[in-house]
């Protein structure tokens, strides 16, 4: 018995210990995770002390921090290093854990973290080249020079936050993964920056269009996946009226039929062919439209949303230098949209293409050493590459590979090496930090000329009243006008690209006749006026054609108008495709009582996608519903039904609905030959099935509420760190589009007006703290979740906060340890 | 009765410095020491047990006056899916566990030498 008991005692405290030191399965060790004064419980208390003081050793002179009602910082700073170095501290100490995510992630180095089931997304992050790209843009960076200044300085202050880290101030992610805060290094600044990359000009067609072609054959692919746009409102305006609608005639699909299985051929960077796709968008209007006579301008910037928030709001005032706020990415120095004492700006992602594939001939189908070039073998650059767990066992090692053109990667079988932008050696953030501080639209854009990749449409308007944008970003020549599209023969150094489009070939307008420019994403220049090939992958421009409509309507635009835009509910692929679908559901004469109320309810529907909306997810299902009628070629033999290849975006689905008898409405698995107005009558009848069948009876279960919500995942995906399941007024294709999971959107909404004085609103969704025991971890969410913005405060100095602005004082002395 | 509650008190506060100054270890390898020292005692372990419990209770309340322990119960009962109550049900238990357990053991092998 005695035996017994101390056989259980033993292991009861054995197996207590190992769970406290160890872990079990994904459980973090429970031990300094519970320990109630340095573990998770000890996580720093979360209102910052109304006055306090702290140390970086390197500081030139003391810096002023005055962090407002919002919880923004506002520095006060006397050179630019130093004003950099307390941002680094200042952002370490609110999102140390998410810097240090997103360099992990840009580095291929998330198994340090995660183990073996990182080991497969790391290896996909390495074989694209992100870190080999940074490498080489930080080995090219001039030392001493103001980028290498800059992500230095930063370094500092991050690191003199991470010196000084209590137990108490570990980042609760730190103690649920166990892991201690990695130093941080300047060129992690520029990781950052490649991820950025693959995010907004990785997307890529070239090895998804030969299944497609296959499938409907070369001419058919060629209309509906178009190199441009069938509707053109572009971002450089047009000499014409727009929106231009050159809807295509549907020529019949390929009757032979080559690709025998697989719908998903598990590629890379897949293409994003289609309606709903993430979508950010900005506009400014010229004095001449706007009520008081000083110039607008809106940015909204849409990502993956995220808590903590991709961006960190910030002013950097330096005498003489600097004096910008806005917001900035958690790991870089300065400020990337926002506004200065006389200049606004933002970006929306350009989407050219800039990534091509070249299909290699190696010398070993597994582990090659050489590659065929024009008539030769040559040697691939080969660099192991070692994959860690955490506490640094060794999971995996690789060997990368380069060819001239840049990393080669295997897909099924086959070597494609890649040539992308991205991994030019470029300093963008350079130009980032430059643009802080022009002083009119002309010097903005000067400093913009530099800007490599990828390519962005950034927007700038002045005190003046200039308004101007440009696609900036280096756009590839490819030899005898080849299209980037398509697979390269990479045995041939003649297929390389061949130079960069020249300036004067660049997207741009400047102080427009019309009196306002926007950008969302389409493409940038209508081909009437320049057809150069520039990409393929453009979303439908229901959102410029909206924004577009708003503006021409309104010649006095206020402030609040614009806020207004940014989540209207309104949508042109709607003003487009309902009356269409309602002309050929009348035209199908159906009797079918069901088809009948479809009809009827979509009829005295508004379009606008409203919270209390139940029409809204009728016509979505209309719309799918067609979409699987009228692309059933695209679905490969054996694949169940639905499970198209790629799907036309909604401009091919307007020319189908143009013409009754096309081909392609007829249903390939019967012997009829049905017509635009079989189809649709079908698909009204079956999308209300399958909405009764999803949600019951029409009720409040139809809302658009109960239907589309944005969803806030944080960093490591956990639904208790997330906030979601937010009802958003907009819908697929609206100017803030929503769709799918919801995990993407507005990122940063900012109005400024460029008055005497600069007055500027904005908000994100989620808060400046990474801490979620912090107030301040998800405030910003309601406001955004309601599309209301806040005022930002942009103090000329010190004195220009009042007290009841003010939440916390901070002075940055130089010198070792922090200050109690 | 008096000196058992006092016994519980100074193991529990010793616990409390030792987990402040050396972490959580310390609460087993007191409890080691208070289980070989009370092996003659009839409630030994559980006193000991009690004293953990006490101890990490304490330092609870320390760490909820200082920050912000309510939000983190309720993210951390949300992560593992629990009410808020769970997890700190959870730290006082595994303080609880560590100490009495600790304590047993050593008492079983001081009545066996």
């Amino acid at each position: 018995m005695r035996v017994l008991r101390l056989g259980v005692t033993a292991l009861l405290l054995t197996g207590l210990i190992a769970l406290g030191s160890r872990g079990a399965g994904d459980l973090p060790p429970l031990g300094p995770l519970l320990d109630p004064v340095h573990g998770v419980w000890a996580t720093s208390a979360v209102t910052l002390p109304p006055v306090s003081v702290a140390s970086i050793s390197t500081l030139t002179a003391p810096v002023e921090v005055r962090v407002d009602v919002r919880g923004v910082p506002h520095i006060f700073a006397t050179t630019l290093a130093d004003a950099y170095r307390v941002q680094g501290y200042l952002v370490a100490r609110d999102r140390l854990f998410q810097m240090e995510a997103q360099v992990r992630a840009a580095a291929g180095r998330l198994s340090e973290w995660a183990g073996a089931r990182a080991v497969e997304s790391d290896r996909r992050t390495r074989a694209m080249g992100l870190p080999w790209a940074a490498e080489r843009d930080w080995a090219a960076l001039e030392t001493g020079g103001p980028t290498w200044q800059a992500v230095t300085a930063y370094a500092e202050g991050v690191n003199a936050w991470i010196d000084q880290l209590a137990p108490r101030d570990l980042p609760f992610e730190y103690r649920l993964l166990d892991a201690r805060p990695l130093r941080w290094e300047p060129r992690f600044t520029l990781y950052f920056m490649a991820e950025m990359g693959r995010t907004l000009a990785s997307s890529s067609s070239e090895l998804r269009r030969p299944r497609i072609v296959d499938l409907i054959g070369a001419e058919a692919t060629e209309v509906l996946f178009p190199v441009h746009a069938p509707i053109q409102e572009p971002v450089q305006p047009a000499p014409w009226p727009t929106p231009r609608l050159a809807l295509p005639v549907l020529p019949p699909p390929s009757s032979v039929r080559v690709l025998s299985a697989g719908t998903d051929p598990g590629l890379p960077g897949g293409p994003e062919w289609g309606d709903d796709r993430v979508g950010s968008n900005n506009w400014a209007v010229a004095p001449g439209r706007t009520r008081d006579g000083h110039a607008l301008l809106a940015g909204d910037p849409h990502l993956q949303l995220t808590l903590p928030s991709i961006w960190y709001e910030v002013h950097l005032m330096v005498p003489d230098s600097l004096d910008v706020a806005g917001v900035t990415f958690a790991g870089a120095p300065g400020v990337v949209i926002g506004f200065n004492r006389d200049v606004a700006w933002t970006f929306t992602n350009g989407g050219s293409d800039v990534l091509d594939w070249y299909r290699e001939r190696v010398d070993h189908e597994e582990s090659p050493t050489l590659y065929w070039l024009d008539g030769a073998w040559r040697d691939l650059q080969l660099e192991p590459t070692a994959y860690r767990g955490p506490g640094g066992t060794l999971l995996r090692i690789d060997t990368l590979r380069y060819t001239h053109r840049g990393p080669m990667l295997q897909v099924d079988s086959a070597w494609y090496s890649l040539r992308w932008t991205v991994h030019d050696p470029a300093d963008d953030l350079g130009t980032f930090l430059r643009i802080q501080t022009a002083q009119t639209v002309d010097d903005w854009l000067d400093a913009m000329d530099s800007f490599v990749a990828p390519i962005q449409n950034g927007l700038v308007a002045d005190r003046s009243g200039t308004i101007a944008i440009r696609a900036s970003g280096r756009y590839p020549i490819r030899p005898n006008g080849a299209r980037g599209d398509t697979i390269q023969d990479g045995t041939s150094s003649a297929h390389d690209w061949s130079g960069v489009l020249s300036a004067d070939r660049v997207p741009f307008a400047r102080a427009p006749r019309q009196g306002f420019l926007a950008s969302a994403n389409q493409e940038p220049i209508d081909p009437r006026v320049d057809s150069a090939y520039r990409g393929a992958l453009w979303p439908a421009p229901w959102r410029a054609m909206r924004i577009n409509a708003l503006l021409r309507r309104d010649s006095s635009v206020t402030p609040e108008a614009m806020r207004l835009l940014q989540t209207d509910p309104g949508s042109a692929r709607v003003e487009e495709l309902l009356p269409r679908i309602l002309a050929a559901g009348e035209g199908a004469g159906s009797t079918d009582s069901i088809a009948r109320i479809v009809l009827d309810r979509l009829r005295e529907w508004d379009g606008r996608y409203t919270l209390a909306t139940r029409e809204a997810v009728l016509f979505e299902a209309v719309v799918d519903e067609v979409n699987v009628r009228l692309w059933d070629e695209l679905v490969p033999p054996g694949a169940s039904a639905g499970r198209r290849l790629a799907t036309p975006d909604g401009t091919l689905l307007l020319a189908a609905l143009e013409d009754q008898g096309s081909i392609w409405w007829d249903d390939r698995d019967t012997p009829e030959r049905e017509d635009r107005e079989a189809v649709v009558g079908a698909s009204l009848t079956a999308a209300w099935q399958r909405v009764v069948d999803e949600r019951g009876p029409p009720g409040p279960r139809w809302e658009w509420r109960e239907v589309q919500h944005a969803n806030l995942y944080h960093l490591l995906g956990l639904p208790a760190l997330s906030e979601l399941g937010l009802p958003v007024t907009s819908g697929p294709s609206t100017i803030a589009p929503s769709f799918g999971r919801g995990t993407h959107g507005a990122s940063w909404r900012m109005v400024v007006e460029l008055g005497p004085e600069i007055r500027a609103w904005g908000t994100y969704p989620g808060g400046q703290s990474g801490n979620p025991a912090s107030p301040r971890y998800a405030d910003r969410v309601p406001l955004w979740q309601a599309g209301k913005l806040d005022p930002l405060l942009f103090p000329r100095d010190i004195e220009g906060l009042a007290p009841g602005e003010v939440e916390s004082r901070l002075t940055f002395r130089s010198g070792k340890g922090r200050v109690p | 009765m008096r000196s058992a509650m006092l016994r519980t008190l100074a193991v529990g506060l010793g616990m409390a410095v030792g987990t402040w100054l050396l972490g959580w270890w310390a609460v087993a390898a007191l409890g080691m020491v208070a289980g070989a020292t009370t092996h003659r005692q009839r409630w030994g372990a559980l006193q000991v047990a009690l004293a953990g419990g006490l101890a990490w209770g304490a330092l609870l309340l320390v760490a909820a006056l200082s920050g912000p322990v309510a939000p983190i119960a309720h993210r951390l009962g949300r992560l593992l899916g629990m009410p808020a109550a769970g997890p700190l049900v959870i730290t006082l238990g595994f303080g609880v566990l560590l100490a009495g357990s600790s304590a047993a053991l050593s008492r079983e092998l001081r009545t066996r030498s």
